[in-house]
């Protein structure tokens, strides 16, 4: 049996390149895309990077950092966002039948079955066809596993190639060992700080750890992590989109909420928009939860506040017939 | 000195692709049950769909709408949508759209010994020059004009 080959691509910060494909006077400049209410930002270049505006940053507190450098800044346009999306999909499409769209800019390929004799020169023509077809710049990662992959990506962004095969060994080994573990995929932040407890900082370290502490301290899900590190594949590529479980319709203001008239009005046509997204996906519910949380760094659950906040979420599918 | 140029819709947005609804009417005959059946089912044919006949590589086709009218005797005027395929390579006598300092223009393509040049197609209309240091690059190829006659 030969070995797994998973190649992972995904469009460079991807809602903001596809404001940029039709503008080009904003190819140097830096651009932000904020949520569906212009909440906070969900989409910066490396330009708005540098500048410091954060993942999640709320508009209220960026707007001004925003007028002072000359930051473009979009509402979210996901009609345009899934058009380029589902472009860039075709385009990948060209290259190997067999891919898993993980989410509306990353996609993996499965090349084990491709024969290629060289795939670093396989990605950069990939990534060639894709920005010249669709417009929107890309990066590759390859490596045996979807972790591995996953982690090649991110590597991949620092390289003017922007494509970075890690199946060999030598180079996987490099690559790993100063890569932090805060960017591995699959290691959130609290098990950032139990790995940190033990001295673990880079994702060569983790991938040295028995398997059974992993399981000790990260559950399951850490020592499953540990045999992808090592390129065992223990996650397996999904063709076919799962079933939703649950759906939620939610939204952040763009400036503090202190006023229980607006509250209940924005609940009510969340709701009304939940109940036209439950019904698009041929879904219903018998528990339906409200969530608020007040202001960042309050702990979660204080911030619930709703009767119902003890309910969780189930769905199940109406059958077509 | 830019001395012309063709504006996009505002924001330089693009008529989205799924604007045009491929139409498929059936194909072949209509379920008769009973009686003769029709001498034309024979004859029939697909209907046309004018995305096939437009478009080549929908992947990288995008339309725009045309603002301004420095395109007009090339017949390519205000209000028309232009099919624009990014997966073709410019050659002599393409016409383009290109990004000139980041504003979409339209213009034609011309090899002038060994160089392209960008040219207008509007006789009344000073001569299209693009001055030194001018980001100039090719967005794509136009393949295709749609034109409302009524309007």
């Amino acid at each position: 049996m030969t070995d797994q080959v998973i190649a992972l691509i995904d469009g460079n910060s991807f809602y903001c390149s596809c404001e940029r494909v039709f503008d080009a006077r904003l190819e140097k400049k830096p651009v932000i895309v904020l949520s569906n209410n212009d909440g906070c930002a969900v989409a910066r270049t490396s330009e708005a990077k540098a500048l410091g505006i954060k993942m999640g940053q709320p508009w209220f507190q960026i707007r001004d950092l925003c007028r002072d450098n000359g930051v473009v800044s979009f509402s979210s346009n996901y009609a345009l966002y899934g058009d380029m999306s589902r472009r860039m999909n075709a385009v990948y499409d060209t290259f190997g039948p067999d891919n898993e769209i993980y989410s509306i800019d990353e996609t993996f390929l499965d090349l084990t079955k491709l024969s290629i004799p060289d795939r670093t020169e396989w990605a950069s023509d990939l990534r060639a066809t894709t920005r010249r077809w669709t417009g929107i710049p890309c990066s590759v990662g390859i490596g045996p596993t979807k972790t591995l992959a996953k982690l090649a990506n991110k590597a991949s962004k620092k390289l003017a190639a922007g494509v970075l095969d890690i199946t060999d060994a030598a180079v996987r080994e490099r690559v790993m060992a100063d890569f932090p573990i805060e960017d591995v995929w699959g290691i959130g932040r609290a098990s950032v700080g139990k790995l940190f407890a033990l001295g673990i900082r880079y994702a060569g370290q983790v991938r040295d750890m028995d398997p059974r502490q992993a399981r000790q301290i990260l559950t399951v899900v850490g020592e499953r992590l540990v045999h992808e590190l090592n390129g065992r594949p223990c996650i397996a590529l999904d063709y076919v989109a799962p079933q939703r479980k649950g759906c939620a319709v939610t939204r952040s203001f763009s400036s503090r909420v202190t006023n229980i008239a607006a509250m209940h009005q924005a609940v009510a046509s969340y709701a009304t928009r939940l109940g036209e997204k439950l019904r698009r996906h041929g879904l219903a519910t018998d528990h339906v939860t409200v969530f608020m949380p007040r202001r960042r760094r309050e702990p979660y659950r204080q911030a619930i506040s709703s009767p119902s906040k003890q309910r969780c979420r189930t769905m199940r599918r109406i059958d077509s017939t | 000195m830019r001395v012309s140029h063709i504006e996009m819709t505002k924001g330089g947005t693009p008529v989205p692709l799924s604007s045009l609804v491929s139409i498929k009417l059936p194909m072949v005959g209509q379920a008769v049950h009973a009686g003769f059946p029709s001498p034309a089912d024979d004859f029939i044919e697909e209907t046309i769909d004018l995305n096939q006949v437009l478009i080549t590589n929908p992947t990288a086709t995008f339309l725009w709408r045309v603002v301004g009218d420095c395109m007009i005797d090339v017949k390519i005027f205000p209000g028309d949508v232009v099919i624009v395929d990014r997966s073709l390579a410019p050659r002599h006598r393409s016409i383009v759209l290109a990004m000139v300092d980041g504003e979409p223009t339209l213009n034609r393509l011309n090899r002038r010994g060994g160089v392209m040049v960008l040219h207008n197609e509007n006789a009344k209309l000073p001569k299209f020059t693009i001055s030194d240091g001018t980001d100039v690059s090719v967005w794509g190829i136009v393949t295709a004009t749609i034109r409302d006659l009524r309007k």
